[in-house]
């Protein structure tokens, strides 16, 4: 046969792609910018949908929210339905959500219950589209959210064993040198009773230690659940000057409370009385015998400040940039022999809980000599939410 | 003189023998000793306590399980629980006297007055006998 000339070939390919394009499906649509992009995004694993600003059905959705929640949607449908894949426990906290930035700008985890009964995690987000239109998208972010509650449980396991594993030694330890030092074992020779009180005040730092370095690492890890409701401030503050009574006595300070006012703030009272009591026990450890701590509460602004009062040796300025670091302890020129170790951990717990709770705390050189801390709480900020004991919510 | 008997419940056999040295301070408190709850019950049935000092983390039946099959029997259900736990958080506390609990002490406690701490729990704040 004989060979169609070039010219004629180049003729015939020409006609043919272009007889693909016109009457192909797939590619005249692709060959439009939007086009392309419209088949990635009805392609895509992530849900998107679209609707006017004030607009009450959808503009757009892609499969991938039917999919990913199990309830059909489309286009034309009223933009509610979108809120049926929600899950009941979850529907309240998304639907603020997406109140709260109505004109875009929602980010949050949330459930989705699925008509199979099963649930996925998914994360929501919400942005403008120009000024008249706002765009969704919604990813299955379940498997990363299994594995992350996976390691959280391996943790909390650890961390509730290694508390267990070094607390009931430590117990043994402590209550056997109690024991010897009181004389339950028969009356033990002086050099030896001062061997038994170095060991057993050692031990007492390492409950502390313990204790602190536990606490700490749940509060940072956001893992604390507070309780919130309504507390009064001069209550928990009396409960802490109380539960300080003996070791201020012990070291010949004297404690005294001065409240213009109390207060009502929306905190969680277990964790306040551990602020007060740190800050409490560290003012008398730093305080000179005889002397005395003073606490006070005052109104300010739109909350309550409670101040901490020593008349110690005050805070080195060397030291005031890393007062509220992990392990730090100031090296003051006066070791005081009196004076118990302290961990290094006190004033992180207090400066992780105040945080959380809204508040803030501060410090400066008192007048006259010594230092004051300052914890300043906003006034009840639930105060729109009703309140009672059993009333909690996690701030962390 | 009235004499004051504690049953007391800790899978820690070294906590055992402190608390038993501990409340062999006070001349009028004699201890019996328990390794688990399972054990508590049947001791408690068989030797009536006049209070029952219990450990919260034990393994296989916890100081919680321990005092709900303690209430379920009629013959141990009135005898005072004090539980012993690390976790003495106000809250805690709290929830464990929801449970039923006469009392809670803290550990590391302090082995010079436990005597003193258990009859705070008693029935009358000390009135034991």
């Amino acid at each position: 046969m004989k060979p169609r000339p070039l010219i004629a070939d180049a003729k015939a390919v020409r006609a043919e792609r272009s007889s693909a394009l016109l009457n192909g499906v797939q590619l005249p649509r692709l060959r439009r910018r939007d086009d392309v992009m419209s088949a990635l995004i009805a392609g895509s694993p992530t849900a998107f949908w679209v609707i006017a600003v004030g607009g009450t059905t959808l503009t757009y959705i892609n499969p991938a929210w039917t999919e990913i929640t199990g309830h059909p949607i489309a286009a034309g449908d009223d933009v509610r339905r979108l809120h049926d894949a929600f899950h009941p426990e979850d529907a309240q906290l998304a639907l603020r959500a997406l109140a709260a930035s109505s004109g875009g700008g929602a980010d949050f985890e949330c459930r989705i219950l699925r008509p199979d009964r099963t649930t996925r995690w998914v994360r929501v987000r919400t942005f403008a589209l120009g000024s008249t239109r706002i765009g969704g998208s919604l990813d299955d972010i379940t498997a990363g959210k299994e594995t992350n509650l996976h390691a959280q449980r391996r943790k909390d396991e650890f961390v509730a064993t290694v508390s267990h594993e070094l607390r009931t030694p430590l117990t043994s330890i402590a209550a056997s040198l109690g024991l010897l030092l009181g004389d339950a074992a028969g009356k033990l020779p002086e050099p030896a009773l001062g061997l038994l009180r170095i060991a057993h005040s050692s031990s007492q730092r390492l409950v502390r230690l313990i204790s602190d370095v536990l606490d700490l690492e749940k509060i940072e890890s956001d893992e604390v659940v507070y309780y919130l409701e309504r507390v009064d401030v001069r209550m928990l503050v009396q409960n802490s000057v109380d539960a300080i009574l003996d070791y201020a006595h012990s070291m010949n300070v004297r404690l005294r409370i001065d409240a213009e006012a109390t207060a009502e703030v929306c905190a969680d009272a277990d964790r306040l009385v551990q602020v007060f009591t740190n800050l409490l026990s560290n003012a008398v450890k730093f305080s000179p015998a005889g002397q005395e701590v003073l606490v006070s509460i005052a109104h300010r602004g739109n909350g309550v400040r409670i101040s901490v009062r020593d008349h110690g040796c005050g805070i080195p300025e060397d030291f005031k940039p890393h007062i509220f670091e992990r392990f730090a302890r100031a090296e003051t020129k006066e070791r005081s022999e009196r004076r118990p170790k302290g961990t290094g951990l006190g004033l992180s717990i207090v400066h992780e809980i105040v945080t959380r709770l809204g508040g803030e705390v501060s410090f400066e050189d008192a007048p006259g000599g010594g230092a004051a801390f300052h914890v300043e709480l906003p006034y009840m900020h639930l105060a729109d939410r009703p309140m009672d004991a059993a009333d909690r919510k996690d701030v962390a | 003189m009235t004499s004051l008997h504690v049953l007391h419940v800790d899978d820690e056999p070294d906590i055992r023998s402190i608390v038993q040295i501990s409340l062999g301070l006070d001349p009028d408190c004699s201890v019996t000793s328990c390794g688990s709850g399972e054990e508590a019950i049947a001791a408690a049935a068989a030797c009536q306590p006049d209070i029952i000092l219990l450990d919260v983390m034990m393994p296989v039946m916890d100081g919680p399980a321990t005092l709900a099959e303690l209430k379920k029997n009629p013959s141990t259900a009135n005898i005072p629980v004090v539980f012993m736990t690390a976790r003495a958080q106000s809250r805690e506390i709290a929830h464990l006297r929801s449970l039923g609990a006469a009392g809670v002490i803290a550990k590391p406690f302090d082995p010079m007055t436990l005597a003193q701490s258990m009859q705070q729990f008693l029935p009358g704040g000390g009135a034991h006998g």
